[in-house]
């Protein structure tokens, strides 16, 4: 019930406020980041298997040997510095209307960095073929609150908001016995957002307060991601993985980059245990990090995942995962009742910045999923 | 998949673990300790910032070399000098708020602080190719405030409890109240039967050379100035002494030394001049007028001296000390005396 009003407040105040933020140069803003991958360092080119498969890279479908519909899904994320937001949120002292709103919040959040995404959405997946034909599809809508209040000399606040809404559909087809996998996903997206800098001397001179209404992008745009997976043949079920992303131009809005990435996995059973491994090399081509085409700390991620009392070859009882990403730790619980409920817990750290340690984000996620 | 098939990858699990330790002391061992790009610097400098780490902001701020990092290198220093421009804007946005009395309290207090403000002016005003009506503001009131430090030393400016200024001149301001005040040597002299004071002597110090050094960024010591010059006096009418004509001329000697400047370029009263024309005025600002410095300095009014039963006699005097010009980016002691007392605070 709380968790279900902290939603409604950021929703509300994402649509109503229509708030605030630069484009962080430094944060790489990927569409569907899951608990279960963020919790193993955003891995998940070779190692999803769950509803985040179809982000990460549709050849993974293969990965899912059952089927389930969830209806709904819900995650937030939020950094630690997003509870004092919440706060005035919740006791509606929010405003940012008024000359004097805007300056005691510069003052109140002055070096704080409020972050919170809010994903709602329904998935159905379906495994054809044990060989590891799979079909799935899903509904998200993702969105994103991010905002920045830098400089106590002379304060600006950097915001940055985004409305996505994802449909996709996609397939993994066998070949070569199994062994060799081919994933296709078909998006469509809509996304609204806006992102602004709000400094003192607009606040001086009365601008009226940057929205979503008045100030916000917009575009609609389709586009396909195609991927890979070989399996060797190991008791380990070791994977090498790869994926394409097609850019899909988003008119005024923000477009979906370009991307190549790969990634390896490895899931091994010890009798009521499961270990899985993951490695993902990311945007290979250096499409997100234009001007560092060297930064492979950014880049590289991997990430462990323990599981026990195995319940399918994808799913375990309870996991307790962990990760590297972005030159920091992560890590991650889940407890999964069936599909009926699935409930998961992650903490990791974003760079916001050009480099491990420059601008660190801590952030949580919550997960809840109800279905069959 | 037959078992002996499988044999050659039984190991493997091993191997992805090490694999994976490898990994992480390898990427562990080479992360980037510093920013590589124009962005990456600029979110340093924004970081040292927001941690009021002000030296390290100053040096990574400049190394940004955008407009960006040069305005945020100015709040770098301002920051370190113990100023907060979001105070003072703030503040400046109440409707009945006195910007003069407001800065007052702005001004610094240390040379170091007082460079800080100065070097905060430069990267603003030399560095920043595209200015905003935010960073005139900025430095129409940091040159102010160095302006009112320059006041503070040589004229005791201070506020008093109801917020009126103070200076040692005292109410109603007079010269002889100050320590720089000219000398004025009288003698009696007897005309037609009446004693008559008058000026013999004018002896003046100047006003020294950190004024104009941290005003003008140069200091031209004029060397004394000695003559004799002449007044054109009227005198009270109920003093008869000149036989019913009511005038007459005295000579005075002067022993002067007149201090001034050439108002340079990279100067706090240059900075206050030009933030002062672009400056094109913010919604709920207003009265910054008043902080005009340059033109209430560079006025071109010469100075005078009031003396009893004389009147008002200019301070410099052709031949002597060559009276000032308005806006000619030149100073001394004539024009700034002026100033210093009629301050129109």
């Amino acid at each position: 019930m709380i968790k279900m009003k902290r939603l409604i407040i950021a929703a509300v105040f994402l649509f109503i406020a229509g708030l605030p933020a630069s484009l962080f140069a430094g944060e790489f803003r990927d569409l569907g980041q899951d608990y279960r991958s963020l919790a193993m360092g955003n891995t998940g080119i070779a190692s999803a298997n769950n509803s985040s498969a179809l982000f990460y890279n549709p050849a993974t479908l293969s990965n899912i040997y059952n089927w389930w519909f969830d209806f709904p899904m819900l995650e937030v994320t939020a950094s630690s510095e997003s509870m004092a937001l919440y706060g005035q949120a919740k006791t509606g002292s929010f405003n940012l209307e008024t000359q004097d709103e805007q300056f005691d919040f510069m003052r109140d959040f002055i070096g704080q960095n409020p972050y919170i995404k809010f994903r709602l959405g329904s998935n159905i997946f379906f495994n054809v073929l044990k060989q590891g034909m799979s079909v799935g599809a899903n509904y998200t809508y993702e969105a994103v609150l991010d905002i920045q209040v830098r400089n106590p000399s002379l304060p600006t606040l950097d915001a940055f908001a985004r409305l996505d809404h994802v449909r996709q559909a996609g397939i993994s087809i066998p070949m070569a016995m199994g062994r060799f996998i081919l994933g296709v996903v078909r998006k469509q997206i809509e996304r609204k957002e806006v992102a602004f800098n709000y400094g003192m001397s607009d606040a001086i001179d009365e601008v009226p307060f940057p929205t979503m209404d008045t100030d916000g992008k917009s575009g609609a745009g389709e586009g396909y991601d195609v991927g890979f997976i070989f399996r060797t043949a190991s008791k380990s079920r070791i994977q090498i993985g790869g994926v394409y992303r097609q850019e899909i131009d988003l008119q005024d809005a923000t477009k979906i980059p370009k991307e190549i990435a790969f990634g390896a996995s490895m899931v091994h059973n010890f009798g009521n245990l499961r270990f899985t491994g993951a490695v993902d090399l990311r945007d290979i081509t250096s499409e997100l990090t234009p001007d560092d085409k060297t930064n492979y700390n950014r880049r590289l991620r991997y990430g462990a995942e323990l599981g026990l009392f195995p319940l399918s070859r994808n799913t375990t009882m309870f996991s307790f995962r962990t990760g590297y990403s972005n030159g920091y730790p992560s890590t991650g619980v889940e407890m999964y009742f069936g599909h009926a409920m699935i409930i998961g817990y992650t903490r990791y750290i974003e760079e916001t910045g050009e480099y491990a340690g420059q601008n660190p984000s801590s952030r949580q996620v919550a997960y809840a999923s109800f279905g069959f | 998949m037959k078992k002996d098939q499988l044999s050659g990858y039984q190991f493997l699990p091993t191997l992805i673990g090490i694999l994976f330790i490898v990994l992480t002391i390898a990427i562990s061992s080479c992360q980037d300790t510093g920013p590589k790009t124009v962005a990456g610097k600029l979110e340093s400098c924004k970081g040292f910032l927001d941690e009021s780490a002000w030296s390290s902001a100053i040096d990574m701020c400049k190394d940004v070399s955008t407009d960006e990092g040069w305005h945020l290198t100015a709040q770098a220093y301002m920051g370190r000098a113990g100023l907060s421009m979001f105070s003072l804007l703030r503040s400046l946005t109440d409707p009945d708020a006195v910007p003069t009395n407001l800065i007052f309290g702005y001004i610094p207090d240390t040379t170091a602080d007082s460079d800080d403000y100065k070097s905060a002016l430069d990267a603003i005003m030399l560095k920043v190719e595209t200015k905003t009506p935010t960073m005139y503001l900025e430095s129409l009131l940091l040159s102010s405030m160095l302006v009112f430090r320059e006041m503070k030393l040589l004229l005791g400016l201070g506020i008093d409890a109801t917020g009126d200024f103070t200076t040692c001149a005292g109410n109603p301001p007079a010269v002889e109240n100050c320590a720089f005040a000219p000398k004025i040597t009288t003698i009696t002299q007897t005309i037609v039967g009446v004693d008559v004071e008058i000026p013999d002597q004018l002896v003046f110090g100047g006003l020294g050379a950190s004024f104009y050094d941290n005003l003008c960024d140069n200091h031209i010591a004029d060397p004394t100035h000695d003559g004799v010059s002449t007044i054109d006096m009227t005198v009270d009418a109920s003093v008869d002494v000149f036989d019913g004509a009511n005038d007459g001329i005295m000579s005075v000697t002067h022993d002067v030394t007149a201090d001034g400047c050439q108002i340079k370029n990279t100067s706090v009263l240059h900075y206050n001049k030009v933030a002062n024309a672009n400056f094109a005025g913010m919604s709920t600002i207003s009265a910054l007028s008043m902080l005009d410095f340059y033109s209430k300095f560079d006025s071109g009014v010469n100075f005078s001296i009031d003396i009893a039963t004389i009147g008002l006699v200019t301070f410099c005097k052709s031949g002597i000390i060559e009276p000032p010009a308005a806006n000619d980016y030149w100073l001394n002691d004539c024009e700034v005396l002026n100033f210093l007392l009629n301050p129109g605070l």
